[in-house]
């Protein structure tokens, strides 16, 4: 496989600009990062220090293995809603290393609203468990919420991906045979109480966890029985009684060793048997990827170069390097994975709509990983590409993403606009994870073209009423337009909604795909199949 | 196996053969039976035609460089299909428009030396800018369409003086 040769000058002022202004955006990152992990009002500190409960921060560095990495998820999930005062959707999900097995971890946040559950949160729970079901990963839960928001709960009681998937979820992976550790360290109330109730193995703190369907004011309200917490459904009454939970613990580092010590139990799954290598740093240095993605969106770059710096000896085999060239492919390895990689070098013409469904097919039936770097404007407008059938092309590559069984990852490099979101798997092409850079942009189409759109409308409508607009008038209604339509096509504001799984600095791109590689093999690959091709 | 090494400017090529002790190496028409064994720190056991050294390797890039018998070397690793490629002439001397559009800005001019990765024009394409820059060092030959022009695909943009041939 032949080495990438860099074209970047990374002494060139361009290169210096982009490299000053990507650092900024990556400090900008960490900092909000650390704020959700971190900061809290002392108030709730306070109180959870009264109720002798860990910050769920200091529970995760119990239970994960020292010195090993974890992928955290969505860390920045709900920073655009409810006024910012829910940090990361009160919930920390993530893929990590515990007693030597990788796991998904959920944990409720108590130090957010008492750990309630808000839509997000709800959305946050079912996605981490989407992962684990579509990678076989055992889930540990570390229970401690409220239970669902009331105030909100019309947004997360009642449809399909609402709560109840929660649940379901759970027991969708009981019968695949992928186990899950609950650790009830505070109160699981209302639907809350199923999770530990549907977990092969629960562990539960005396003193401070209890699970039940209503609390103690619930029940006084309900029948007049006046009893508390522990005494409804405590550590004794479950482990000694009604057999809800499995294992006492005095103290929440007690249960943590237990669970611990019940994943170390577990059947080790069978890896899928593909060809790995051993693994070599990229030749070049991955901190130059600051240099190298642009300070404005509209500006294009060569994908190569981001390639060269994610990809084993920045080795990439490109295979038809002269047809379609607006979309590169080809093969390489991460941390010694095979993997096929699909990158936008441009618009999709018809030719490299028709190469990217071909190397889709080909990697399908070769077994290879799937790997999508975006940084796309769509498929190619106009009469002359319309004759040659861009819609139908670009079905096929659509089509050949859905049909598409072995695992997929998508990187949002950049932008990711229009039906070239769907082409590049997109959220809803299922990649077993989807990252996100920081600069990113992504709607369905791009802000200025779109802000136009809408301010042309409004302004037709208001010149039908009669009235004629000067420039500043024009100028007054589009700007709120173009902010409110940036605001909500930014990285922040997807990675707020959920529509990827967390935002990533670029030089961490590596280490996330060999972790997310890794995971996806304990679930073997499948047959591809397809529907019907428009030719 | 076959590998193409360069050392000292010399140009070697190894075909590296299975044997049941280690390798057997084909220079030319020689074969030498070879081993090699790690002990840690950057030291080996080295054995080649039964005799038997110590070498210290370090490998950076595609570069090995090996201490043996008093000596350093460099072995440089030269990659097959980049050593093919450039013996069949490689590269254009012209890049073309990845895609149809406009020119929006021209940074050099005809009989300009440009620099590998330095920027020729930058052209407007989809709302979308996209700089061609220089594939190789060179001297600009021609700049084929002038600023605010519009284009096809693969119409040419900017050509560099051929390469003189070595």
């Amino acid at each position: 496989m032949r080495r990438i040769q860099s074209n970047v000058d990374t002494r060139s002022e361009t290169f210096l600009e982009n490299q000053r202004h990507n650092r900024r955006l990556i400090d900008e990152l960490r900092r909000r990062q650390e704020e959700v992990r971190f900061r809290r009002p002392q108030r709730d500190i306070d109180r959870l220090t009264r109720q002798k409960k860990l910050l769920v921060r200091d529970r995760l560095s119990l239970l994960l293995d020292p010195g090993t990495p974890f992928l955290e998820l969505s860390t920045l999930a709900a920073n655009m809603a409810y006024d910012g005062e829910v940090p990361g959707a009160g919930q920390v999900t993530g893929i990590g290393m515990v007693a030597g097995r990788e796991v998904v971890i959920r944990a409720d946040d108590a130090s957010v609203k008492g750990g309630a559950w808000y839509p997000l949160s709800v959305k946050k729970i079912v996605r981490a468990l989407d992962i684990a079901i579509e990678n076989r990963l055992p889930v540990v839960h570390i229970c401690d919420s409220a239970g669902g928001f009331l105030p909100l709960q019309a947004d997360l009681f009642a449809d399909r991906y609402y709560a109840g998937r929660m649940f379901r979820n759970q027991c969708a992976l009981s019968k695949m045979g992928v186990p899950q550790v609950a650790i009830v360290v505070g109160h699981c109330t209302a639907g809350g109480a199923y999770i530990p109730a549907l977990s092969e193995y629960s562990v539960i703190v005396r003193g401070t966890g209890a699970i039940f369907l209503g609390g103690p004011p619930l029940v006084k309200a309900a029948t007049g029985e006046v009893v508390t917490a522990d005494e409804l459904g405590g550590c004794d009454l479950h482990t000694q009684v009604s057999g809800t939970a499995d294992y006492p613990a005095a103290s929440e580092p007690e249960a943590i060793a237990i669970a611990r010590d019940v994943v170390a139990q577990l059947r080790r799954p069978t890896k899928t048997d593909i060809d790995t290598a051993d693994a070599e740093p990229p030749a070049y240095d991955p901190e130059e990827l600051y240099g190298i993605v642009p300070r404005e969106v509209k500006v294009q770059f060569d994908m190569r170069e981001i390639i060269a710096r994610l990809v084993d000896g920045s080795r990439f085999h490109e295979y038809q390097p002269a047809y379609g060239t607006t979309l590169v492919c080809g093969f390489a390895r991460i941390w010694g994975y095979p993997v096929g990689i699909l990158a936008n070098n441009g618009v999709l013409f018809n030719d490299s709509s028709l190469k990217g469904a071909h190397f889709i097919e080909l990697c399908n039936h070769n077994r290879t990983p799937l790997v999508f770097l975006q940084n796309i404007t769509g498929y190619m407008v106009g009469r002359e590409y319309e004759a040659r059938g861009i819609t139908k092309d670009g079905a096929k590559m659509i089509m050949a993403q859905t049909g598409s069984v072995v695992p997929k990852f998508t990187v949002i490099v950049n932008g990711s606009f229009g039906a070239g979101n769907y082409g590049m798997c997109g959220r809803a092409y299922d990649p077993r994870l989807l990252f996100m850079w920081p600069q990113g942009q992504i709607s369905v189409m791009g802000g200025e073209q779109a802000a136009g759109v809408l301010s042309e409308i409004k302004v037709r409508q208001l010149e039908r009423e009669g009235r004629s607009l000067g420039a500043e008038e024009i100028a007054a209604i589009r700007e709120p337009i173009v902010e409110e339509y940036t605001r909500r096509s930014s990285a922040y504001y997807s990675t707020s909604e959920l529509w990827d799984d967390g935002l990533l600095d670029p030089v961490d791109t590596r280490n996330a795909l060999a972790i997310a590689l890794s995971c996806s093999l304990n679930t073997p690959f499948a047959d591809p199949s397809y529907g019907v091709f428009r030719f | 196996m076959r590998r193409i090494l360069r050392v000292a400017d010399q140009r070697h090529e190894v075909l590296v053969l299975p044997s049941r002790e280690g390798r057997r190496l084909l220079l030319g028409r020689d074969v030498h039976p070879a081993s090699l064994r790690a002990l840690g720190g950057g030291e080996y056991r080295l054995e080649v035609d039964g005799m038997a050294h110590r070498a210290w390797i370090a490998v950076r890039g595609d570069a090995i460089h090996v201490h043996v018998g008093g000596r350093s070397w460099t072995v440089e690793c030269v990659d097959e299909l980049a050593e093919t490629a450039a013996a069949s002439g490689g590269a254009s001397d012209t890049a073309e428009a990845p895609m149809p559009g406009t020119v929006v800005r021209v940074m050099v001019e005809t009989g300009h030396a440009v620099r590998r990765g330095q920027t020729l024009v930058v052209i407007e394409s989809m709302k979308m800018e996209t700089a061609i820059v220089a594939w190789r060092d060179g001297v600009v030959a021609a700049v084929h369409r002038p600023l605010g022009s519009t284009f096809d695909r693969r119409a040419p943009l900017v050509s560099l003086e051929p390469e003189p041939s070595s």
